[in-house]
């Protein structure tokens, strides 16, 4: 019995292989060919990977299509999901897509729309079509920005009205950003968030806070104070402090600088400068220490944590541990 | 003649009856609700964001956390959704299989039990809660002796099962599965019969089945519609067509209905679970992962995938690259989500008070609404 149930397995990988089977082919499939015979010339490709098929549709003539597929018994719009292609390997074309999952009960069978549009045109709603698709298209609209003309009330949904930026879009930064524009529009301006185009790896991509920090009670200690240790506040990171400026004995400390040019400037001097150097420079104190105070505890050998300067991200990392190294300290 | 007076409410985020962090802003006339909007994202953790920087068996455990009194069922539906774009589906051993329907039967029965007691305690009847928590608390004890963890349980793999199943446990399960079918009888006549909860319940949120096939509602609120549609029927996954079982369905698509219908299909899921153990005692021991490569880097291509949750179609589409080992887009579709969608065009026209039988019929966590 337990022999028989190992052998009667199917052969491996056969089963979802891609049909490859031409569009011209899959427009002729008996699920779809009575629906694309009417509305035809709006669809404008057809593919299938795994047994699904996916028709592309003109996005103007998009409700026309979806009434099409309705009255055949796709009376189920299952999910509507967006993507951003602007990332995708070799991709050209409109940078967002937007997927039509559909369900017939009668033929017991799914099969995908899809539409695609650049940030500035709008894709027709379904949600006369399928009241599901209010909410969904909602979601598409919060997460990439795309909008949906004719959608009886396109606003935000999971994110709050008046935030900065559309998650799901692959320039949106994966640590996401400061989140208090609503509630502090005097921290975060209007328009700050993600710039179009940054990386999110740079604080300056960010809208981050510039002005004085009063809720903790403390400043940062000045230059000329003693250095001690603060407590570590990671949430911190990406601030810029008021100390953060360029002095005669520091000229390097300007947040500014890419960190060659910091380096630079102070190649000819000890250990603690060079490390100085390779930090951020943003006196953020998420490490616990200002910049200075970080290179000193480290060239002190106070701490042998190179990974705690988090605005500086890998770049300062990798300089810090091949400073280290060739300072013969690790 | 009379005075109208239009005012309104806000229910929520901390209502103990809204389930977690939902909003309701309320129009009301009295206690007549004439418009409700629903203000969710409370609970947003940009899960599917995350996917796309993950590798794929990292994505599990996340999964849990969406629909987080179901993860079995969460975690079932990206394994399934994977393995059809790596197209293993068919090599996934018969063993793993069913201690897969095990674990998402046993999900199933202990979601209903906490949906139960909770929609109990809201409508005002707080002893159902403490029998349905005796038996839950025997499912997560389950649930603990086969993976180590009682709430986000991460007890699938890609291509399998992490573990077998330990010594004892069948016996265990035989036991539950026994009695169990007892202690739903005991729920029942605590409140099949209740006056009070059948006035609290019967004619409330009444949605047709046309309009909830337009509302995509799935799930136990289809079914309460008289839909008879359940996705281990119509597109079966796993071993579910060799297992019998039958597909409760109402008639006036009420809360009431709604609540036999989940009342059934803890029946019917304890009928397929007494099912599952002869059938896995057959299997050979240790026969619980297909050999598969240990890195998953997909082929480029695009699936849906979709299984029946507690709560209704939970499905998972995902789009590879081809490249690279991570979800280029990991989109979910979460039951919870698309039936709240009909709260407002449910409970208009009802008094606030039934506002809270109404959250608790869709039973929506918000894990998984807002993800």
């Amino acid at each position: 019995m337990a022999e028989e149930n190992v052998t009667h397995r199917p052969a491996p990988a056969a089963a979802a292989k891609p049909a490859g089977r031409s569009a011209d082919e899959i427009r002729h499939d008996p699920l779809v060919a009575a629906t694309v015979e009417r509305v035809g010339e709006s669809v404008l490709d057809a593919k299938e990977f795994a047994g699904e098929i996916t028709l592309i549709v003109d996005r103007d003539d998009l409700v026309k299509v979806a009434k099409a597929f309705k009255d055949d018994g796709f009376k189920y719009l299952v999910d509507l999901a967006g993507v951003d292609y602007s990332t995708y390997p070799g991709y050209k074309g409109d940078r967002f897509g937007v997927s039509y999952m559909l369900y017939s009960f009668g033929k017991n069978k799914r099969i995908r729309l899809r539409t695609y549009t650049d940030e500035a045109t709008a894709i027709p709603s379904v949600s006369a079509v399928w009241k599901t698709a209010n909410w969904q298209e909602r979601e598409v609209y919060d997460m990439f920005g795309v909008e949906f003309s004719n959608h009886p009330n396109l606003e935000r949904i999971l994110m709050w009205e008046g935030f900065n930026g559309h998650p799901l879009r692959k320039d949106f930064p994966i640590r996401g950003i400061d989140t208090g524009a609503r509630i502090y529009p005097e921290v975060f301006p209007e328009g700050g968030g993600p710039k179009a185009g940054s990386t999110g790896k740079d604080a300056k991509d960010v809208n981050v806070y510039q002005g004085p920090w009063t809720n903790r009670g403390f400043g940062i200690p000045a230059r000329t104070g003693q250095k001690t240790q603060m407590e570590p506040a990671p949430e911190l990171a990406g601030a810029v402090a008021e100390t953060a400026k360029p002095s005669d004995e520091a000229p390097w400390h300007d947040p500014d600088l890419a960190i060659d040019q910091r380096l630079d400037m102070a190649k000819a001097l000890d250990l603690k400068a060079k490390l100085f150097a390779a930090m951020a420079q943003t006196d953020c104190t998420a490490c616990g220490w200002d910049c200075e105070g970080y290179a000193a505890a480290l060239a002190a050998g106070e701490t042998k944590d190179i990974s705690l300067c988090v605005p500086g991200e890998q770049e300062t990392e990798s300089m810090l541990q091949k400073l280290m190294k060739d300072a013969g300290k690790m | 003649m009379f005075d109208v007076h239009e005012m309104e409410v806000n229910f929520g985020p901390q209502h103990p009856s809204t389930h977690g962090v939902l909003r309701v802003i309320l129009k009301i006339d009295g206690e007549r609700i004439l418009d409700a909007k629903p203000i969710i994202g409370y609970l947003h953790r940009g899960t599917e964001k995350l996917f796309e920087n993950m590798a794929y068996p990292q994505c599990v455990p996340h999964t849990d956390r969406m629909d987080y009194v179901a993860s079995a069922t969460n975690n079932l539906g990206f394994v399934e959704t994977v393995e059809k774009l790596l197209g293993i589906t068919s090599q996934i051993p018969k063993r793993a299989q069913l201690i897969r329907v095990m674990l998402s039967e046993l999900q199933r029965i202990s979601s209903h039990l906490l949906w139960l007691a909770t929609h109990a305690i809201d409508l005002g009847a707080m002893t159902p809660f403490f029998y349905t928590f005796r038996e839950r608390e025997e499912i997560l004890d389950m649930f603990e002796a086969y993976c180590g963890a009682r709430l986000t349980l991460n007890c699938m793999r890609i291509g399998g099962m992490p573990d077998d199943l330990p010594a004892g446990w069948l016996e265990d399960l035989e036991a539950f599965t026994a009695k169990f079918d007892a202690c739903i009888d005991e729920y029942a006549a605590l409140l099949n019969s209740n006056r009070i909860w059948k006035r609290r319940t019967v004619g409330i949120g009444v949605i047709s089945p046309e309009e909830a096939i337009d509302w995509g509602l799935t799930g136990p609120p289809l079914r309460g519609s008289g839909v008879e549609w359940d996705l281990r029927r119509a597109q079966p996954y796993e071993c579910y067509p060799e297992l019998e079982f039958d597909i409760p369905v109402g008639k006036n698509g009420d809360t009431f209905d709604r609540y036999l219908v989940r009342m059934e299909e803890m029946r019917q899921a304890n009928r397929i679970l007494r099912q599952c153990i002869p059938l896995v005692k057959a299997t050979p021991a240790g026969d619980i992962k297909a050999k598969i490569s240990k890195v998953v880097r997909p082929p480029e291509g695009e699936v849906y995938h979709s299984i029946e949750s507690p709560k209704g179609e939970l499905g998972y589409y995902i789009i590879s690259d081809g490249k690279s080992q991570s979800a280029y887009r990991c989109r979910v579709r979460p039951p919870s989500f698309v039936n709240l969608q009909a709260l407002p065009a449910m409970c208009k026209g009802h008094l606030v008070s039934d506002l809270v039988a109404l959250i608790g019929t869709i039973d929506i966590v918000l894990g998984e609404v807002d993800r």
